[in-house]
């Protein structure tokens, strides 16, 4: 079943045209990734897709209703979680409390689903009362991520979540990343990074100057020559 | 594209003109068949009232700086003139030119600490001075009389001749707007008007053009008091009372009310206003003391629903003289040497060991860098490596916190973002900083504002200055566009007259940042060529940018930026194929298995 | 026992104050606009106050302490309305036009209300009527400690409801960031219309607690503004406890200037030291100084 259906999507940036004719989709389940160097537009279009940013062309479809006009708020309670760039955890707010804000359940359903989120991020769980802005950049993208969770959504949205982060960090959240995907939540993965981007999705789109100049399974993107010439030139 | 056509300069000028003094008679005239010694009176002190506003419009209007202490300049105005007089006798002139002395030190002396305040620290700090000088005149009953003050201030009096109650005083002071008001306009005519709408709209667009906009606040707030102080002078000998009245908040809420009712950047809106709401006790009388709730309605309608005010609405709607009809004068050879837009020759720029923290994240550290003239660096990096806040450094926009910078020998580290623009480096921003509301030739002329020559009248210096912006748009390949309004142009030649103010600024370095961002391979193309032939004039470049294609034909050499260090630099193969930066960008398995897979 | 006198009076007056702070900090936090009207929102309260205790029969020994639910609630509901007229038709526009709006509501508060109560000095119904207290040869009313006890529990209770409270995280979270908060489905504008509810409330009980301390007129209103707008600023733009802290060095300050050598003194003092500290160290002397990023 396709949840998110993205065609001939444009989105501009102030004057500049940051996405042009993007149509992508997300089945029930699927873990896509969006792979492309820093300015080709990934972030604009997650922006666009979570309702940041206002649709200049094109139309979106989450769960086969589409999208147009509704609020970034109505967006996320109809099941789509966002964890953005720059992870923007409530700094002033401790990790539990960061937790606690984004679930609309009620106090014994956001109990359980805290410990949940515990279970699945042991470092957040041993940092639990500390406040956000304390936390190293790997532990604060972890809680940008448990954040996005709490609402249960149906499609998770992860803007760069390898940014900054070591090696060992990395292959980490990759491990956690996998148990998300496992337990059934679609993961729509922006990064630069094309390893970190093949070796967690099924299927990725390869974007360049704000159109998708490839798409296909992993496998056939990992043994394509004219990959790497999408970051660094011919 | 064809500049649009509009009615010539010179018919639009007699136009207004003749609006202006059909205004001058219709209130003469008004005025004259009233007869009424108390419509007299309110217009003389409305007339007052225009000049409190015209005063105010110079640090409000035009820089968009809320001060609220223009009521006390109308307060101390008044006390000291009327005090003077009062109390020494001296004659009315010497008072008026005293209070304009008194206040004009006194807003000196308190601009000079809150000249860096920003919005509603600036608010706030005029609003603190209002309230000590309120309490001030209260208090010191010796000097002010106290809550009481004095009633029989003397009136007015030119070279001994005394100056008759109502029609007298309406002359006068009506006399005094009008002179103000042509100078008010002299002020702010040509150049200024648009070097004031650039540094209201983006004040680091303005920091940019090399304008010091600490100092145009500073020179805005003086003329403000001054003027300030010749209204309450010019009132206080119509009211023939001084209290405490004349120094209350009321006068500043009037002020406020009168100016965005009016029309804050235009001069007719200070007479619109004050004519208007000053006679609104007469309007509400049914209201009686209480007409100040009128004024706070009139207020909020006026910024909920016609913020330019009425006579910014009628200033849209009618044809306004752009630049000077005929295209601007061509600039002689001799004076092309002498004008900015001619480069000095070029000069290296140095980066040595910068670093910056932004709390307890390092956005860079240890940057050293070097770009001789003529040269062009392609600066590249993943996000978040760092790269735009090193542009920030260079260009003034942040202070390092470690390492310095230097063009030529010459060391920029600490100077602010305008110093460092006139000193040779002029950079361009991620979105093109341009005020949207000016045309390209007008945001480009901005960059003459306070140098070279400055002999002849505001028209032949903005003539000058226009005749600079052609040239150096032309240069940046945008002279066809150049009466178009910035904000109607597409963001490809919006980059080439940020690029053509960067020009005019005659620099010897400039610091790109992401200009490819949006452009079609076309315009990338041109945008290349047009790089190299500045570049060949001896321009040095750093460009930022993500786009390969753009940047491997045109960059001698590359630098890569990684989490706040230089990790590599050097020709664009070496340092592409240099496997900590595949690895930076592609991710570090990628890079062990060494490049391309099979 | 001067000394001692003093102290207590400083806290009560810095009590008010602190209630007075705190509104205007939750609803400057909630949209990063200064509400030139706060302190005239304090003064309706006061003369709310004081008009409801013509009206209704409060033959008690605590006809303040009845007065004060009505007048929080009646406040919650002016602030939501004053939000809806002053701020959210300006909220995408230059900062300024809020300035604007709210110095133009203030004006119509306080000539309005001058209009319909007069323009002299009312007193409001103490907290808790009776004779003063007398301990360790200090004399209190017992409104003065009344207010401390009433300004206290209003703190705390606002503290508690931001602290522990769903509904407090979700104001904390929108204020901090707003667009995040909207990704994580908070209904941002609501979240900053209960902010104005909340903080107006807040004006409206130290409005009832000044009136009756310290007498409320019309022109009250736009002292008090300054006087938040000075403790925020001191105390670190945007920091409630901060704010908190800001207020009571206030009372102090003023209490004892006052005592030393006259309330004007005291009030131009107090601006003094306001422009000092925007001069010397413009984050206030709690804030943190971040650099900007851009």
């Amino acid at each position: 079943m396709t949840l998110l259906a993205v065609s001939d999507l444009g989105v501009r940036y102030g004057a500049i045209s940051a996405v042009r004719d993007v149509s992508l989709r997300v089945d029930a389940g699927e873990r896509v990734a969006l792979i492309g160097a820093n300015g080709a537009g990934k972030s604009t279009l997650l922006k666009a897709i979570m309702g940041l940013l206002p649709v200049a062309a094109g139309g979106l479809e989450f769960a086969g209703a589409t999208m147009a006009g509704l609020t970034v708020e109505r967006r996320a309670t109809l099941g789509i979680g966002y964890a953005p760039e720059g992870r923007r955890v409530f700094a002033g707010m401790s990790v539990r409390e960061n937790l606690e804000v984004a679930c609309p359940a009620g106090a014994p359903e956001r109990r359980r689903r805290i410990d949940e989120a515990f279970a699945l991020f042991p470092r957040l769980g041993a940092r639990g009362q500390a406040n956000a802005w304390r936390l190293s950049g790997g532990e604060q993208q972890m809680l940008a991520i448990a954040r996005a969770l709490m609402g249960a959504p149906k499609l998770l949205l992860l803007d760069e979540p390898t940014l900054g982060l070591a090696a060992g960090l990395r292959a980490e959240l990759g491990a956690r990343l996998e148990s998300i995907a496992e337990a059934g939540t679609a993961v729509l993965l922006a990064e630069q990074s094309i390893t970190f981007g093949l070796g967690f999705a099924e299927r990725a789109y390869v974007m360049r100057t704000g159109a998708i100049v490839k798409e296909g399974t992993s496998e056939d993107l990992r043994n394509d020559p004219s990959l790497k010439a999408a970051f660094l030139g011919d | 594209m064809a500049a649009r056509a509009h009615p010539s300069e010179h018919r639009i000028q007699l136009m207004r003109r003749l609006a202006w003094i059909c205004a001058a008679a219709a209130l003469a005239a008004y005025a004259f068949a009233v007869a009424d010694s108390y419509v007299l009176r309110v217009l003389t002190l409305a007339g007052t009232y225009a000049i409190l506003v015209m005063g105010y419009q110079f640090v409000f209007g035009q820089l968009g700086a809320l001060s609220l202490a223009q009521g006390a300049f109308f307060g101390i105005g008044a006390y000291t003139a009327a005090l003077l007089g009062l109390k020494l006798g001296t004659p009315y002139i010497l008072n008026v030119a005293a209070a304009v002395i008194v206040v004009v030190a006194l807003a000196a002396l308190i601009a000079v600490p809150v000249r860096r305040l920003q919005s509603h620290y600036f608010a706030l700090a005029t609003l603190g001075i209002a309230e000590v000088v309120l309490i001030g005149v209260r208090n010191w009953e010796a000097l002010t009389g106290g809550g009481d003050g004095y009633a029989q201030v003397p009136g007015m009096a030119l070279f001994g001749l005394v100056i008759p109650r109502g029609w007298g005083e309406f002359a006068t002071v009506w006399s005094a707007a009008g002179l103000l008001a042509v100078l008010a306009w002299r002020l702010q005519r040509g150049l200024p008007a648009r070097v004031h709408a650039l540094a209201r709209e983006d004040p680091i667009a303005a920091a940019a053009a090399g304008i010091d906009t600490g100092r145009l606040r500073f020179n805005a707030f003086l003329w403000s008091a001054a003027y300030g102080a010749i209204a309450g002078a010019l009132a206080i000998p119509v009211v023939r009372v001084i209290s405490p009245e004349v120094a209350e908040f009321k006068v500043m809420v009037a002020c406020l009310a009168m100016t965005v009712v009016g029309g804050r950047t235009v001069i007719a809106g200070a007479f619109v206003g004050a004519l208007l709401l000053y006679p609104m006790p007469e309007w509400f009388r049914f209201l009686e003391d209480h007409y100040l709730i009128a004024y706070g309605g009139v207020l909020l309608a006026a910024v909920l629903l016609a913020p330019d005010g009425i006579a910014g609405l009628a200033a849209r709607v009618l044809p306004a003289p752009r630049s000077p009809g005929p295209p601007p004068a061509p600039v002689t050879d001799r004076e092309a040497d002498a004008s900015p837009a001619r480069p000095r020759g070029g000069a290296a720029l140095e980066v040595r060991g910068v670093a910056k923290r932004f709390g307890g994240l390092t956005a860079l550290e240890g940057v050293s860098l070097r770009v001789e003239a003529g040269e062009i660096v392609g600066l590249i990096g993943p996000n978040g490596a760092g790269k735009t806040t090193l542009a920030n450094i260079i260009s003034g926009q942040y202070a390092a916190d470690a390492g310095q910078v230097s063009l030529g020998g010459r060391t920029l580290t600490g100077l602010p973002a305008f110093r460092i623009a006139r000193a040779g480096v002029a950079r361009t921003f991620q979105t093109p900083a341009l005020a949207a509301g000016l045309s390209a030739l007008d945001n480009v002329a901005t960059v003459c504002a306070g140098v070279g020559r400055t002999d002849g009248g505001p028209a032949a210096r903005l003539r000058r200055a226009h005749g600079v912006a052609a040239a150096a748009l032309a240069r940046a390949g945008a002279a066809a566009y150049d009466m178009e309004t910035v904000g109607a142009l597409p963001h490809a030649l919006r980059r080439r007259v940020e690029l053509a103010r960067a020009l005019a600024l005659g620099p010897r370095f400039i610091v790109l940042d992401e200009p490819a961002a949006g452009l079609t391979a076309d315009d990338i193309t041109d945008l290349a060529a047009t790089l190299r032939d500045l570049a060949e004039a001896g321009i040095g470049f750093l460009v930022i940018d993500h786009d390969m294609d753009f940047l491997l034909p045109l960059a001698g050499r590359l630098a890569c930026l990684h989490e706040g260090r230089l990790i590599a630099s050097g020709s664009a193969d070496a340092v592409r194929a240099d496997p900590a930066v595949i690895e930076a960008y592609l991710g570090p398995d990628f890079a062990a298995s060494g490049g391309t897979h099979r | 026992m001067e000394i001692g006198q003093l102290f207590l009076n400083a806290l009560v007056l810095g009590a008010s104050y602190a209630l007075v702070a705190l509104g205007f900090v939750l609803v400057l936090n909630a949209t990063a606009a200064v509400n030139f009207a706060h302190g005239d929102l304090v003064m309706a309260g006061g003369m709310l106050a004081v008009a409801l205790s013509a009206v209704l029969p409060l033959d008690t020994g605590v006809p303040g302490l009845l007065v004060l639910p009505l007048v929080l609630l009646a406040m919650a509901g002016a602030g939501l309305l004053f939000s809806l007229v002053a701020y959210f038709p300006l909220r995408r526009g230059p900062p300024v036009s809020v300035f604007i709006s709210t110095i133009a509501v203030g004006i119509m508060l306080q000539h309005g209300i001058k209009a319909l109560m007069g323009p002299a000095e009312q007193v409001a119904p103490p907290l808790i009527a009776g004779p003063r207290l007398e301990f360790a040869g200090l004399v209190a009313s017992r409104q003065a400690l009344a207010t401390l006890v009433v300004a206290a529990l209003l703190i705390g209770g606002t503290a508690l409801l931001l602290a522990r409270t769903q509904f407090g995280r979700r104001l904390r979270a929108s204020a901090q960031d707003p667009e995040m908060a909207r990704a994580i489905g908070v209904r941002v504008p609501v979240m900053i219309a209960a902010s104005f509810a909340l903080g107006t409330a807040l004006a409206g009980a130290a409005g009832l607690l000044f009136a009756n301390s310290y007498f409320v007129s019309p022109g009250s209103g736009g002292n008090l503004m300054i006087k938040a707008y000075i403790a925020v600023t001191i105390g670190g733009w945007g920091s409630a406890p901060g704010a908190l802290a800001g207020a009571l060095m206030i009372a102090f300050f003023e209490v004892g200037v006052a005592a030393w050598l006259s309330s004007p003194v005291a009030e131009a003092a107090l601006y003094g030291a306001l422009l000092l500290t925007l001069v010397l160290r413009p984050q206030g002397l709690f804030g943190e100084p971040a650099g900007r990023r851009v």
